[in-house]
């Protein structure tokens, strides 16, 4: 075993990691939490594109939407992270094995 | 097509005719195969995308039995046509349409999301007004829907039985029918110079939508 793999074992073993994972509740709450902060950074990110290929908000200046937008993104960024955190260290030892995930 | 022949044949056969651990439940086996519920399933569905304890539930709705109601009848039909077959048998139909499903909900979440952080503040979303917001950002609200209806449709059509016997689903459905008329009246009142009024029930409205989906990120882990 790896080293890598050997800290997704630890962290998938913590007896929080195993609540987390067993959780009927908890689990989906975060990874609720998880889609809706994805939605948000890829929303207000999709709406910065539009508006330089000039699709939307052609009356409005680029910087007023990006100033108005670009702290939502790092909220939405903030909020995947945290959710993200426990999401992975619950299923560590699984994802390890999954190409996608790393 | 054929198979829906063979679930009327199924139907044909009558009750009497099958052992009496079948019809007691004990050991179940289709009528027309003769084989046990696992192979049965394995010949009807080949591979599903996911396989969990609760799929065994929808599974047994796969058996064709006597004395199936018209929406059984309807969804065992609609199970096997070609379309809901091949998506179902693919190893990546089910993963691409939820590819698209998501990028959906990343559009339409999205711009319900920042319209809805415009609508709680009096002031709109820094110099942004809720009726500027609403007017650009109504394209992404059309083109998410829009994905998130046609690959949800074809990942329900793949499972009918799946997503009739989930309650969770049906919730959902009933937010959306819902929610959508709800979302574009207040798209177009809001598009106007927007009363605050307004700007509280499209977030009101906003929020349904956000709750059909995270209940239904919620149930695909449930079930």
């Amino acid at each position: 075993m790896t080293t890598l793999q050997n800290l997704c074992q630890w962290h998938y073993d913590l007896p929080m990691s195993t609540a987390l994972r067993e959780s009927d509740e908890i689990f989906p709450l975060i990874e609720t939490a998880h889609v809706l902060a994805v939605s948000l950074i890829a929303g207000t990110i999709v709406t910065v594109d539009l508006r330089v290929m000039g699709a939307i908000f052609r009356g409005e200046p680029l910087t007023r939407i990006t100033r108005a937008l670009l702290p939502y993104t790092w909220y939405g960024f903030v909020l995947m992270v945290v959710t993200g955190l426990p999401l992975f260290a619950a299923e560590a030892a699984k994802l390890y094995g999954n190409p996608l995930s790393v | 097509m054929l198979l829906g022949l063979a679930g009327l044949k199924c139907l044909a056969v009558p009750q009497d005719n099958l052992s009496p651990a079948t019809r007691s439940g004990t050991a179940r086996r289709c009528a027309i195969s003769g084989t046990g519920i696992c192979e049965h399933v394995r010949r009807t569905v080949g591979r599903s995308h996911r396989v969990r304890a609760s799929d065994r539930r929808f599974s047994r709705a796969l058996i064709p039995e006597p004395g199936l109601t018209t929406i059984q009848q309807l969804l065992s039909w609609i199970q096997a046509t070609s379309i809901s077959t091949a998506i179902r048998r693919a190893d990546w139909a089910v993963m691409a349409l939820e590819a698209v499903h998501l990028l959906g909900l990343a559009l339409l979440g999205g711009a319900a999301c920042i319209l809805a952080l415009a609508a709680v503040r009096r002031s709109g979303l820094r110099g942004l007004s809720v009726a500027t917001l609403a007017r650009g950002l109504r394209p992404l609200f059309g083109i998410g829907l829009l994905l998130m209806i046609a690959s949800g449709t074809f990942i329900v059509l793949s499972m009918p039985f799946k997503y009739y016997l989930n309650t969770a689903f049906r919730v959902k459905m009933l937010l959306l029918v819902a929610a959508v008329p709800a979302t574009a009246w207040l798209l177009g009142m809001a598009g106007r110079p927007a009363s605050r009024l307004c700007s509280a029930r499209s977030c009101t409205a906003f929020g349904a939508v956000v709750a059909g989906r995270g209940l239904q990120r919620t149930t695909d882990r449930f079930l």
